[in-house]
């Protein structure tokens, strides 16, 4: 409830900037996302003077300007995430987590945002596969705020997986999921890690899983072994049965840093319809080719391919776990690359396919 | 000429009708097409790298007369020029120590994709292991930089920073934990003991401000190959200017990966002196740019503890910069001057040049 007597202040990060016929621009820093406002010059003036220590009243008082009009405004400029409560932003500023939820604060409204940023911990995380992306993956989360995780992999770490993942010397010869448990146990008590040493190989065991997660869980598919396809299929199957929201990360098999898709099930287009998609396009200019069939190879990869892939999965699953349209998964319909060379992203977009049957589309 | 020959993992085979056959190279989606005899691409799936060349060779004079030998000999010799046939061992062939080849033989098959040759794979690999690093700056991006340099296999670094890890650190560091908080350990050093228990390699710290004060000459040794800016205090300009000034007078690369913008995933920028532009001409061009835009000063005076970020948007720009580090030693870089952000919004990638100022007081006279 925002009255003459609440007591707001320009977020620190927004700018304020004069541009011409009394107009405004709110430039939001740390999204680069930017509004512009015409303002009568004394309504300009009393947010200018908006510094967490006077009501709007105040403001309004010393600035001549009306203080109905001013609290109007002010409710607009805070639904925009430009202004914040004070008492709001003097808790933020004493917690841990100040960064993360003061970036949400672009997104969600200051009165919202710590219920926002709580349901990260609500979430359950099923990270399958724990090796160069999932890694990553896995530690960025604990390191946004998420709490509870269950890790799925059966792989020790060897010496050739140090050149990506996020294991060191000490840990070769370890489980992976017992070496990265421990390492996100030591970032905070508070995070729950369960580890299952298997390996993917079927829908019937992931569905095991599902119900652990309580209708309020989120499934990220970093296992590559046989193939990213392979995995991505089963992780779709019981994902789309249990109404489970899942992302795909990585895929080393046929491009190096490949990011998305981000999948609703029922809601937006699925793995199967963005394979439908890729496989139309491949065909322009890959048709009636033949493919020779070359099992066992070792693909090249490196830190930072897979460091900036996972970026990415993370990113999505925190808009996941966030659930609100003003801050949306970003990989909905379409995959990302990024080209290494040039330092380029491209993206392609994968529509809800009516063939596919998944959506009603 | 090639002894075993052994068509490469990062390699992707098409072939189109019985005579034409497309060679897609993985990591950079360079693509080399080639008609020729059908019996020549049917021996594509003998290079296994098990039988020597003079017995395929033998083999396809057996089965398709003796101007085959000739025509699948000088195929070899073309898949080979090529970089599309190796010899299977070539790891081992590299001569690099054991433990490198154990821990980046992935790395070693991404070399090998962008560069075509082993000798040359295993050139920059070694180049990265002897490269000297100073790192100003040891926060959220300066630490994720670091540790994925150390996984290209980077192994000497000084490592600069003052702070000391507070509870916030634990959000976005790539090193710390609950218990280097309680402790309050400096940064520098607090980082430089896990590198080296996790790694094994040469880390120093110095527990130091990096300010108009600082002695640069001794922190950065003249044998340093590539300093590393992570600094953000007072902000990644002002420190930027002052790092440039002294590296590109001694023509050593100055990578820009910090600042308070690259918690929200700013692309990381080269400097190489004589080359790119200075900091001096991004402070100018800047300036410049932005002379209409001026923001009013902010009611809020102390924004301190009011920053936002993400831990994965850290690591986002750190992946930009190590890329960034790896095309320069890889030679593979375009060394264009800009800069260059991440937009969280739709993951697009907003990035535009800047030139070299030809009246640059700094770098005009390189």
């Amino acid at each position: 409830m925002i009255t003459p007597k609440s007591v707001l202040r320009l977020r620190p990060s927004v700018a304020m900037v004069p541009m011409s016929d009394e107009k405004w621009q709110f430039f939001q820093g740390n999204t680069r996302r930017d509004r512009v406002f015409k303002l009568q010059p004394e309504l300009a003036n009393a947010v200018k003077m908006l510094n967490g220590n006077c009501s709007l009243a105040s403001a309004a008082r010393h600035s001549k300007a009306d203080p109905l009009r001013l609290v109007e405004l002010a409710k607009v400029l805070h639904a925009g995430c430009l202004l914040e409560d004070a008492n709001v932003a003097e808790r933020i500023a004493k917690l841990p987590w100040r960064r993360v939820i003061n970036f949400l604060g672009d997104y969600i409204p200051s009165y919202e945002v710590e219920n926002a940023f709580l349901r990260l911990s609500e979430k359950t995380i099923l990270i399958l596969g724990v090796g160069g992306v999932g890694s990553w993956v896995a530690t960025q989360l604990c390191q946004s705020g998420f709490e509870r995780f269950i890790l799925v992999d059966d792989d020790e770490i060897e010496l050739s997986n140090l050149n990506r993942s996020l294991y060191s010397k000490p840990d070769v010869g370890r489980g992976k999921i017992d070496a990265l448990a421990e390492r996100m146990r030591a970032l905070s008590p508070k995070i729950c890690v369960r580890g299952e040493k298997e390996r993917l190989v079927d829908a019937s065991r992931l569905a095991e899983l599902i119900p652990e997660l309580q209708g309020s869980g989120i499934v990220v598919n970093c296992a590559d072994a046989p193939s990213v396809d392979a995995t991505s299929s089963i992780v779709d199957k019981v994902c789309k049965s249990t109404a489970t929201p899942y992302v795909i990360a990585g895929g080393y098999n046929l491009h190096l840093s490949l990011i998305g898709m981000t999948v609703l099930p029922g809601k937006t287009a699925c793995y199967h319809c963005g394979r439908l998609t890729l496989e139309e396009q491949q065909g322009d200019d890959l048709v009636d080719m033949r493919k020779l069939h070359r099992p066992w190879r070792n693909i090249g990869n490196l830190a930072p391919l897979a460091a900036i892939t996972a970026s990415f999965a993370a990113n999505e699953v925190i808009r996941l776990a966030i659930s609100d349209d003003r801050i949306p998964p970003a990989m909905i319909n379409r995959r990302g690359e990024f080209n290494f060379l040039t330092g380029e992203m491209h993206f392609v977009n994968l529509p809800p396919r009516r063939e596919c049957g998944c959506t009603p589309c | 000429m090639i002894v075993r020959p052994f068509l490469r993992d990062g390699i992707d085979v098409y072939v189109r009708g019985d005579d034409e056959v497309h060679f897609v190279f993985l990591a950079t989606r360079k693509r080399i097409t080639v008609k020729v005899k059908p019996f020549l691409i049917q021996s594509l799936a003998w290079l296994e790298g098990k039988e020597d060349m003079d017995s395929l060779a033998e083999g396809m004079a057996r089965a398709h007369g003796t101007d085959a030998r000739e025509q699948f000999i000088a195929f070899l010799a073309y898949l080979e020029d090529k970089g599309i046939v190796i010899e299977p061992d070539w790891l081992a062939r590299t001569c690099l120590d054991e433990s490198t080849l154990a821990v980046q033989q992935r790395q070693l098959s991404f070399f090998l994709d962008l560069l075509g040759s082993p000798e040359k794979a295993a050139e920059v690999q070694r180049k990265i292991s002897q490269a000297r690093l100073v790192c100003f700056g040891v926060g959220a991006v300066g630490s994720w930089l670091l540790r994925q340099l150390l996984g290209l296999g980077f192994k000497h670094f000084v490592l600069v920073d003052h702070d000391q890890v507070e509870a916030a650190d634990i959000a976005r560091h790539a090193f710390f934990d609950a218990s280097d908080v309680s402790k309050a350990a400096f940064k520098a050093t607090a980082t430089a003991e896990r590198i080296r228990e996790q790694f094994g390699v040469e880390v120093v710290a110095k527990n130091e401000p990096l300010t108009t004060d600082t002695a640069l000459e001794t922190v950065i040794a003249p044998n340093t190959d590539l300093v590393i800016n992570a600094a953000d205090k007072p902000y990644i300009g002002y420190t930027s200017v002052l790092l440039s000034r002294f590296c590109v007078t001694r023509h050593i690369p100055l990578l820009v990966a910090g600042g308070f913008d690259a918690h929200l995933g700013s692309l990381g920028e080269l400097i190489v002196p004589g080359v790119t532009p200075c900091a001096d001409c991004y402070a100018d061009y800047f300036q410049e740019a932005l002379k209409d835009w001026q923001p009013i000063e902010h009611p809020v005076t102390d924004r301190q503890n009011a920053a936002g970020g993400l831990c994965s948007l850290s690591v986002f720009a750190a992946g930009s910069s190590a890329m960034k580090i790896l095309r320069y030693f890889l030679g593979e870089g375009d060394f264009d001057g800009g800069r260059g952000e991440l937009f969280f919004n739709n993951y697009q990638l907003d990035a535009f040049k800047v030139e070299r100022r030809p009246d640059c007081r700094v770098c005009s006279v390189l």
